[in-house]
């Protein structure tokens, strides 16, 4: 069981893996959904997540989108792996 | 009581206390890691607990090293228990380490029982209990040396210990039916096994052997679970 209340990095990791299932690419409203948060919220993890490299915004249109980066699915696996160790010994991440 | 160790096994003992210590500092290095990410307080325990333990492991690691080249005269079996009544350097490693694996296991303990407060509020009126009863056994035994390097006590605390955290990580095999948490269940059952054989390593000398083959075995198993993990 977790803690109630996400930490930052709980909630940079579940935008990450949002975008990286949706083939690498989402739209902000899409990710607001998929990672559980509010819109006037989700700029301030979005900068965060660009600042350190780990996805990258392009507009086409009107449109935003969000894409991961090869840093960002770095970063993902090795949560992943942490996730696994942290699975095995049955305290979840 | 006297432990025996075959001739033949010298430094060996200490090769398996260094191998473990270095494998425990490695998983406690990975708990901070996910405690970083998490903020959980479980990761936490489990970070403090292997650290304590690798810690211990690496003090009787130098502490047998030590007492091998110091020994004098041992040739066929070496009795390292109490050579006399003073309080000496080995003992103090002995007690170090003690003091150490038992607090690492407790840790363990608060780690899988941190969210279920009526069990491990059961579960500390037992183990206090369990305190004062070895606490006035040790009293009624006047002459017990508690840093003699065999101590039944702390052999038989650990492996009641060990038996508690076994089952949590069986649980969570049965949950989870994979190979890592089946090698988590198995580490844990082996290093139990390692405080189970010293029990009666007094008995013979192989039997300190194979103590410590459990122990081996305990943290390759575990060093072959973060393999596992690593290469997926």
């Amino acid at each position: 069981m977790n803690d109630p209340r996400r930490t930052k990095m709980q909630i940079y990791i579940d935008i990450l893996r949002a975008v990286q299932k949706a083939n690498g690419k989402m739209k902000k409203t899409h990710i607001v959904y998929k990672a559980n948060l509010t819109h006037s919220r989700l700029g301030e993890y979005l900068n965060h997540l660009m600042s350190n490299e780990f996805i990258t915004e392009q507009k086409m249109g009107t449109q935003t989108f969000y894409t991961i980066t090869g840093k960002g699915e770095g970063f993902l696996n090795g949560v992943n792996k942490l996730k696994g160790i942290a699975d095995a010994f049955g305290v979840p991440l | 009581m006297n432990i025996l160790v075959p001739s033949w096994f010298y430094g060996f003992d200490s090769f398996v206390y260094l191998l473990s210590a270095l494998v425990g500092f490695t998983l406690s290095l990975y708990f901070h890691k996910i405690h970083s990410l998490s903020s959980i307080r479980r990761h936490e325990y489990f970070y403090f607990g292997f650290l304590l333990f690798s810690i211990g492991l690496f003090i009787l690691a130098v502490s047998s090293v030590y007492s091998y080249v110091s020994y004098e005269g041992c040739t066929v079996g070496c009795k390292l228990g109490i050579l006399d009544d003073t309080f000496s350097m080995e003992d103090f490693a002995y007690m170090m380490y003690f003091g150490f694996s038992l607090l690492a296991y407790l840790m363990f303990i608060f780690a899988y029982e941190h969210e279920d407060v009526r069990l491990s509020k059961i579960f500390a009126l037992l183990f206090i209990a369990y305190l004062i009863l070895i606490s006035l056994l040790l009293a009624m035994q006047r002459s017990y040396k508690i840093w003699h390097s065999y101590s039944e006590y702390f052999h038989l605390t650990a492996l009641m210990m060990l038996v508690f955290i076994s089952f949590r990580a069986l649980t969570n095999f049965y949950d989870k039916r994979n190979l890592n948490s089946f090698l988590v269940v198995m580490s844990f059952g082996l290093i139990a096994g390692f405080h189970l054989f010293y029990l009666f390593s007094s008995v013979d000398a192989l039997v300190y052997v194979i103590a410590h083959g459990s122990m081996l075995a305990g943290f390759i198993t575990l060093l072959a679970m973060v393999a596992t993990v690593r290469k997926k």
